[in-house]
């Protein structure tokens, strides 16, 4: 995708490109981390935290894709967390009843597509405003999960497959299911945003609505896909916390909708739509897991995750404007 | 201009809808639950609601002015545990005031300075405030165990007898009175209306949209923070997690009260009709003795009817305009287009 | 052969418009602002639909119901407003959409390939100066030359039969316009019918076979360019509404500065400067007399109002205000230091939909009906009422709102607000626009009983006839710089007369050398 930043020297060298890539800033603040880390703190670096790392990684990510996609399609999906729970509540009552498995997940994945198409149909047809939608929705499904639960966690509903699927079991060294699936999942949505049509229409939606529609784009089609790929990646992540759980506890998902914005938001997606990466989600979930690693290795107590992870999104919200602002002053002078 | 029918010129009339749609539910669960009508019970659940009208006035003035704050919940919960510490700190109840609202206040501030100053969206920034907010309650329970104060004073706060209602239905009261004269019949409140419809028509008309906007944040972080001393004094105890979802409810109620969310309409009555509404719908499942859990649904669902139906009746009445001998033309899809 | 025939009624914009286009023929449309030339372009380029009548291409008849079908059919358009996505590069707005016509394969694909879209773009890209690095940036990066090069590309990039231009030469250098007009005219001998909508009149000569003139929405004439000269196509295109303002004569008003007594300056505008858009613009404005201010859409008439007024920010520029020097940041000062804006386009920037007519008018000065500290309903329905009867406003009654008004109406309420500011300096910038005749009568009578009441008037308006009959003294602006003054207008008319004063600011306006 052609870089996003303005500069003065033109030139498509490796080191221009490096330089201009929208994640420079972050990415070069986790390397100084990390480094930093490994040096202070001994228990950082081991193999075992690592692994602790990309494992908790994986709910996260899947939700930072789907709402990346949507972001870049202008939009903006509050449900995510709510369907992840909905779809993980999904496919452990159901393979507790007896359901084959993959059945189940059939199920899961089909619900969850269809809360996307929901909140897709509500905010183009109906033209409620995306977060009123999407919060309404996120307030039916958290009503729907609690009710289900009746307050109980889900149980019963784990088999020696599922351990697997869920990452607890590795398959290969410390390759899990979760993490193939997450690279696959990664691999196809960035083949999708650059080659396809598909791909430049959501784009095209997200930065210009109004010129997108002069040039012939069916917007409205475009973002209520956009919102259905949102609930699918919710319900994989849904099927994948169930696993990686063992139990689906009846607050599950609560929370999450704000990681998965700010997690695309540092990878580089704009709440005004027209930007974003599938690199930049995981990069953005990688930010936001290590964080709160550390804090708990430093030994600041989990209860100051959600300060945290609040200030991120604002930090993360207020630096997205303050470049897009340079970046404008350097537009003005460059074309004067 | 058409004449239009009495039906239109019912329906137009302020919260006709949802006044209807209230009595007619009073009437439903009457007949169907007893003890729905008994004076005590409704006096209970009306006093557990207080909180809720409170961060409702304040909310009320952010979306008329064409924001949103989604940190009401949170502010309230986190207000109650610093309020209800300092009280039990051995502080007089008049000093655990100030502090509740002042945990408030700050919290509006921060949001008013991001969403004004640096102009970043609102729901963004309420939503990171709400999740600062919920943690530091959270730190705030894990090292302070909020049991209780001793201080008879702080719990009477709320607790008051007087005339048959609680001291916490008369605050309510008069807050609500206050604000809605503000609202209403304040240069301020005007501004905040014309802010609301407009920003660049507004700025056109010469009103300082930016600082309006300021003041209405602020006004709905202090509001919460007192609401969430008036919550501490009457649980008096505070867990983590409290008020948790009830910006929720209180978008909800301002949606069914008929409150546009993209401003320029509404008024703090409104919302309170519809927050009645909700509340009294929660008692009503409740006595009927359906799972108090479906509560969410329920009012997940009434925030899309509401807006549903909000924008259906205002398309309605603006077929009654007149629009005579205009040089623009409607295009397909309902963009005017001028030549 | 014969193109496009076109009819329709529409009781707003298009009413009974008749437009035929010839293959291999440019056809200039024209009109002044607001006689539909844009909305009959929407409806040709699919994105509206008539109410009544019928297109016909190439003797047959169609629908266009969509901008994709006016692609199939070979209708391009190269729009007014810039219409390109800022974040998708340039290549990739110009294809967007197309890229089946670009390519010309019948099958469809999901892939994009890009390489494949610049090989066939290139040459068309390079005429209009976008670079191969250029096609690969993110398009919001150019500034407005680049843009309109990218929808010219656009359009040229498919082969169309018609190719539509929507006033195609703003902010263009001449030669790049020339470029345009080579195109132009070998997109013409290849047959392609050309629909030019264009204010630069002077363009037309040389280069458009016919013309359709539109005029309030109504066809007025359709005639061959030959033959004729600049000022039969302006009468064509003012020339009754002329009729109706003679009717009030400029007598029984002062003209120029030296008949008021006791004259001031009542505002200095020093060295007003915007990036792109206000180049170090300086003027006076005295007590009493109306200055007009001319120039065509893009000159930055409107943006140096929106300047003084505080709405938009300036690099650099002060003012002096009735000898004070001051720094407007913010409307809200502006009103105090009494200055008072009806702004253009009242629909978006003018009226606050919700608000009654009391509302409307009691906004900008609510100190007016307060009482104890409160507003006071009566104070202000008498304020409304004292409007309503003052200025003729048609309504049932005060608390209607404000969009249930026709628009001469709620101009007039939207001036009753600026008045009730009490201000000394007024500005209208297209004061009666999209208002029917009688009422445009009153809105000028107003405009000048304000200036004999001593108070200073400027005045922005696109219809030269409203400007010329209005204006004390006219200055005019063309991109961004003032490039001419005009003093003493009526002694001029009298001089010279109404249509040599008219050329002079059209001329001046448009760098156009007769």
């Amino acid at each position: 995708m052609t870089p996003n930043s303005a500069v003065d020297n033109s030139s498509n060298s490796l080191r221009n490109r490096v330089l201009q890539d929208p994640s420079f800033g972050i990415v070069s603040l986790l390397i100084t981390v990390i480094i930093a880390m490994t040096i202070l703190e001994p228990s950082f670096a081991t193999s075992g935290n690592v692994t602790n790392i990309i494992n908790a990684m994986m709910t996260v990510s899947f939700l930072a894709i789907g709402m990346t996609v949507v972001l870049i399609a202008g939009g903006l999906d509050l449900s995510v967390g709510s369907t992840m729970a909905v779809t993980a509540g999904v496919a452990g009552k159901f393979i507790a009843y007896g359901m084959p498995m993959g059945v189940a997940f059939m199920w899961s994945l089909a619900i969850g597509v269809g809360i996307g198409l929901i909140n897709g149909l509500l905010i183009t047809k109906l033209g409620i405003p995306d977060f009123i939608a999407t919060l309404a929705m996120l307030g039916i499904g958290q009503g729907v999960i609690l009710f289900w639960t009746q307050g109980v966690p889900i149980l019963g509903y784990m088999n020696d497959a599922y351990y697997y699927i869920g990452g607890l079991e590795k398959i290969v060294g410390p390759i899990s299911v979760p993490m193939i699936v997450v690279v696959v999942i990664s691999v196809v949505m960035a083949i999708v945003l650059k080659r396809t049509k598909f791909g430049l229409e959501l784009y095209a939606v997200g930065s210009s609505p109004i010129s997108a529609r002069n040039a012939g784009v069916n917007t409205h089609a475009i973002k209520i896909s956009a919102y259905a790929i949102s609930g699918l990646f919710a319900a994989v992540a849904g099927i994948h916390i169930a696993g990686r759980t063992t139990t689906i506890p009846p607050l599950i998902g609560k929370g999450y909708e704000i990681s998965a914005i700010a997690a695309a938001v540092i990878g580089g997606a704009s709440l005004l739509g027209g930007k974003g990466r599938i690199i930049g989600a995981l990069i953005g979930a990688l930010t936001l897991t290590l964080t709160r690693n550390i804090i708990n290795l430093i030994g600041i107590e989990s209860s100051w995750q959600a300060i945290v992870t609040g200030s991120v999104l604002i930090a993360a919200v207020l630096a997205n404007r303050a470049s897009a602002g340079f970046s404008r002053k350097r537009l003005r002078r460059m074309n004067t | 201009m058409r004449n239009q029918s009495k039906f239109s010129k019912l329906i137009s009339i302020e919260g006709v809808v949802i006044l209807t749609a209230f009595v007619l539910m009073v009437i439903f669960f009457s007949l169907k639950a007893d003890s729905f009508l008994i004076p005590d019970s409704i006096r209970y659940y009306i006093n557990e609601a207080v909180p809720i009208f409170i961060i409702i006035v304040g909310l009320t003035f952010v979306i008329i002015a064409g924001g949103i704050d989604l940190s009401i919940g949170s502010v309230l919960g986190l207000s109650a545990g610093t309020s209800l510490m300092v009280s039990m700190w051995g502080w007089p109840f008049w000093v655990a005031v100030i502090v509740g609202v002042s945990t408030g206040l700050a919290f509006g501030l921060l949001n008013a300075v991001i969403i004004t100053i640096f102009k970043v969206n609102d729901f963004i920034v309420t939503l990171g405030t709400l999740y600062i907010a919920a943690g530091s309650l959270t730190v705030l329970t894990d090292k302070v165990q909020l049991t209780g104060t001793e201080d008879a004073s702080f719990q009477r706060i709320s607790d008051l007898s007087f005339l048959g209602l609680t001291s916490s239905i008369w605050i309510a009261i008069v807050i609500i009175v206050v604000f809605e004269l503000v609202l209403l019949k304040s240069p301020f409140g005007r501004r905040i209306f014309a802010t609301g419809i407009g920003e660049v028509p507004a700025l056109i008309s010469g009103i300082n949209t930016q600082r309006t906007k300021f003041v209405a944040y602020l006004i709905s972080g202090g509001l919460a923070g007192f609401g969430g001393v008036l919550l501490a004094s009457h649980l008096n105890s505070v867990q983590s997690g409290l008020a948790g979802g009830y910006e929720l409810t209180a978008i909800a109620s301002a949606v069914l009260g008929g409150i546009s969310l993209a401003g320029g309409r509404g008024s703090v009555w409104r919302a309170i009709v519809g927050a009645l509404f909700l509340t009294t719908l929660n008692q009503g499942l409740l006595l009927m003795g359906i799972d108090p859990l479906i509560f969410q649904i329920v009012t997940g669902l009434c925030i899309l009817i509401g807006v549903i139906v909000d924008r259906g009746v205002y398309k309605f009445t603006l077929t009654f305009s007149t629009q005579t001998r205009e040089v623009n033309s409607r295009s397909r899809d309902g963009e005017v287009v001028s030549s | 052969m014969s193109s496009i025939s076109k009819r329709f009624q529409g009781v707003q914009a298009l009413d009974n418009v008749e437009l035929e286009v010839r293959s291999g023929e440019i056809h200039a449309l024209l009109g002044g602002n607001g006689a539909g030339k844009s909305t009959l372009l929407k409806i040709l380029s699919g994105l509206a639909l008539p109410d009544e009548g019928t297109i016909s291409f190439q003797g047959q008849r169609v629908e266009i119901e969509s901008p994709r079908e006016a692609q199939e059919l070979g209708i391009s358009m190269i729009h007014q407003e810039l219409s390109i996505i800022p974040d998708l590069s340039i290549l990739e707005n110009i294809f967007l959409g197309q890229e089946r016509l670009i390519t010309q394969r019948n099958s469809w694909t999901p892939w994009v390939n890009r390489r494949e879209m610049a090989k066939k773009v290139r040459e068309v890209a390079t005429e209009f100066g976008i670079t191969e690095v250029e096609l690969w940036r993110p398009a919001g990066e150019f500034g407005a030359l680049k843009k309109r090069s990218i929808e010219i590309v656009k359009a040229l990039v498919v082969q169309p039969k018609i190719l539509i231009l929507d006033e195609p030469t703003s902010g263009l250098e001449e030669h790049e316009k020339e470029l345009l007009f080579g195109h132009m005219r070998s997109l013409q001998r290849r047959g392609v019918a050309l629909i030019w909508v264009t204010h630069h009149l002077d363009e037309v000569f040389g280069l458009a076979d016919t013309a359709t003139i539109l005029r309030d929405g109504r066809s007025v004439a359709e005639t061959s360019i030959k033959g004729k000269n600049l000022n039969d196509i302006i009468s064509l295109m003012f020339g009754s509404q002329a009729a109706a303002l003679i009717e009030q004569p400029r007598i029984g008003r002062k003209s120029g500065k030296t008949e008021i007594k006791n004259q001031f300056k009542s505002l200095e505008v020093v060295g007003f400067k915007r990036e792109g858009v206000l180049k170090d613009i300086s003027f006076d404005l005295w007590n009493g007399e109306i200055l007009g201010i001319a120039g065509l859409a893009g000159a930055g008439r409107t943006e140096l109002m929106r300047a003084l007024m505080g709405i938009d920010k300036i690099d650099s520029g002060s003012i002096n205000i009735f000898g004070k020097i001051e720094k407007i940041g913010h409307p809200e000062k502006a009103y105090e230091l009494g200055i008072a804006m009806v702004p253009e386009d009242r629909k978006a920037l003018g009226i606050l939909s919700e608000f009654s007519i009391e509302r409307s008018v009691s906004i900008s000065n609510l100190v007016n009906i307060l009482k104890s500290g409160w507003l006071n309903a009566k104070k202000e329905r008498e304020l409304a009422s004292k409007f309503i009867s003052k200025f003729s406003i048609k309504t049932p009654n005060s608390r209607e709102k404000i969009r249930n008004l026709s628009g001469g109406n709620q101009q007039k309420v939207i001036i009753s607000r600026c008045i009730n500011s009490n201000p000394r300096i007024l500005i209208f910038d297209e004061p009666t626009q999209g208002i029917d005749i009688a009422s445009k009568v009153e809105v000028h009578k107003l405009i000048r009983e304000l200036a004999d009441e001593g108070k200073s008037i400027i005045v922005i308006a696109s219809e030269l006839n409203e400007l010329i009959r209005l204006s004390d003294r006219i200055i005019i602006l063309r991109e961004g710089s003032i490039v001419g003054e005009i003093d003493s207008v009526p002694e001029k008319i009298q001089m010279n007369g109404y249509e040599l004063v008219e050329q002079d600011i059209l001329h001046k306006s448009s760098r156009v050398n007769v």
